[in-house]
């Protein structure tokens, strides 16, 4: 008796994990550059995406004037980031700088 | 006994460090610096793949695989928008509701999805409508992921008619749209939702289906585990992933992924001056046609009278594809390869050329694709803002000693 209930627990121990998927996402740690602004960069812009989802916009190509400019307000407009016109500025500042 | 307890604390001490050390090892950060980015990263369920972002996970097929008709579900491209992706979901939980302008709601578990329709099968390509944008002309920057060729694949989909589910529900007579939301959330609330719709002629007559099988096997989670809307022929940005939230409309959807977000212009080229964007633009639908080359990769070396099999594969919107031709000769002169199976209009159709190079030096291969409609895939591509729809011939380089 004892091993069946055993065996019940046993199939009720797998099928709990039959059913339900799981991954975990792997971490990584962008390297980015030191520099005036660096700390409201990452408050603001890393709590929705990774670095990656940002430098990958333009790389390798001519990027205009106003690129890091355009980018921002695109987030604040269009994604409702949060970002207070201050930081905007710190940010655009700091990509102009850092990220041409 | 003090003996036998001591040694079994220690055991479990050490069991324990070693599932911490363990745990440490798995999840240990990777440092990327942007000399060597973007990598290639390993996801779970994923092979290696080309990595633009981990958070939300954009990973790129590498161009080798489109030799194959089919693309391994391993290596098949990811593509989110927003970054609170769905990595857990429990099937006995999960739900499909059809709600809005319906004769009853309705909630249909995957069970009632695979027992009370009948299950359809088809290969369709999956393109992501900026696929091939890191191509667009160097001065003229265009935003967004700098994909390369493999933003793209073809696998077999299994799953159920949608229009067989909305019927289900009964669609009102007034009804002209429907919507679908998936699981992925953006982290801040106010960032609009991935909610997209389709006319609803195209839901009810056409031939889409939700599919909650890839080649044979559950989706998976980063390709849109458990159910998938599949819109054969149209770019990957109208196929939701996840879907779990299915309204019948009887007025537009005007969110911003409607309005705003995968606008083409509105012309025959689909293309604008950058300094004057066009004024009429659309959304993206249909994809255009196009052949690449999957092997050799560029800049091979072959010995002068050696047989090299130059293959790849060719698409287009669904009606299917009449002839790959190949030239050697900057596209003075073509040739025709041979084309693998059929395997459906909307699939990758294989194509393969034998080349016995005669001379030595370098050979320019370019490769065109023509439907059975007649659309060839062109000589160049004209610029659009949102760097969509690049389909130039494909060319690589043979370097013959």
């Amino acid at each position: 008796m004892r091993r069946f209930i055993y065996i019940f627990a046993l199939i009720g121990f797998i099928s709990t994990f039959a059913f339900a998927k799981e991954i975990n996402l792997p971490y990584y740690e962008w390297k980015l550059k030191e520099g005036k602004g660096k700390e409201t960069f990452e408050q603001y812009c890393l709590m929705c995406h990774s670095p990656g989802y940002i430098f990958n916009l333009a790389k390798g190509k001519n990027k205009p004037r106003n690129l890091w400019e355009q980018v921002v307000h695109h987030m604040v407009h269009e994604f409702k980031a949060p970002i207070p016109e201050d930081a905007q500025k710190k940010i655009i500042n700091y990509l102009n700088n850092n990220y041409r | 006994m003090g003996s036998r307890r001591e040694f079994l604390k220690k055991g479990m001490l050490l069991a324990g460090s070693l599932l911490v050390a363990d745990k440490v090892f798995a999840s240990e950060d990777k440092v990327i610096t942007f000399d060597e980015y973007p990598t290639m990263e390993k996801y779970p369920g994923k092979t290696n793949l080309i990595m633009y972002s981990d958070r939300p996970p954009l990973l790129e097929t590498p161009k080798s695989y489109f030799t194959k008709a089919v693309t391994p579900n391993d290596a098949f491209f990811v593509r989110w928008h927003l970054a609170d992706i769905p990595t857990k979901v429990d099937i006995k939980k999960w739900r499909l509701k059809i709600k809005g302008n319906v004769e009853r709601e309705v909630e249909l578990s995957m069970d009632d999805l695979k027992t009370k329709f009948e299950p359809v099968s088809y290969y369709a390509v999956c393109q992501c409508s900026g696929n091939g944008r890191s191509f667009f002309q160097k001065d003229q920057l265009v935003k967004g992921i700098q994909w390369k060729h493999g933003a793209m694949g073809n696998a077999l989909w299994t799953g159920v008619r949608l229009s067989d589910v909305l019927r289900y529900a009964g669609v009102k007579p007034d009804s002209i749209e429907v919507a679908f939301n998936g699981l992925d959330k953006a982290p801040y609330p106010k960032t609009p939702d991935v909610v997209r719709s389709l006319h609803i002629d195209k839901c009810l007559y056409e031939d889409l289906i939700l599919a909650y099988e890839m080649n044979g096997e559950d989706i998976p989670l980063l390709n849109g585990y458990p159910l998938r809307l599949i819109v054969p022929g149209w770019y990957a940005t109208h196929w939701i992933k996840s879907v779990t939230e299915i309204t019948v409309l009887n007025k537009e959807l005007k969110d911003f992924w409607m309005t705003k977000a995968y606008h083409i212009p509105d012309n025959a080229c689909h293309c604008e001056d950058p300094e004057k964007p066009a004024k009429r633009r659309r959304i993206i639908s249909f994809m255009n046609v196009k052949a690449v080359i999957g092997a050799p990769e560029d800049n091979a070396v072959v010995k002068k009278g050696e047989v090299v099999k130059i293959a790849g594969v060719a698409f287009d919107r669904g009606y299917g594809i009449r002839d790959v031709l190949i030239s050697f000769d900057n596209g003075r002169t073509w040739k025709q390869t041979a084309l693998g199976p059929d395997l459906g209009r909307y699939s990758f159709r294989e194509w393969f050329y034998y080349f016995r190079p005669q001379e030595r030096g370098t050979v320019n291969v370019m490769v065109r694709a023509i439907s059975n409609s007649g659309e060839m895939q062109p000589f160049d591509v004209k610029w659009n803002k949102g760097g969509y729809m690049w389909n130039k011939v494909d060319s690589i380089k043979i370097k013959v000693v």
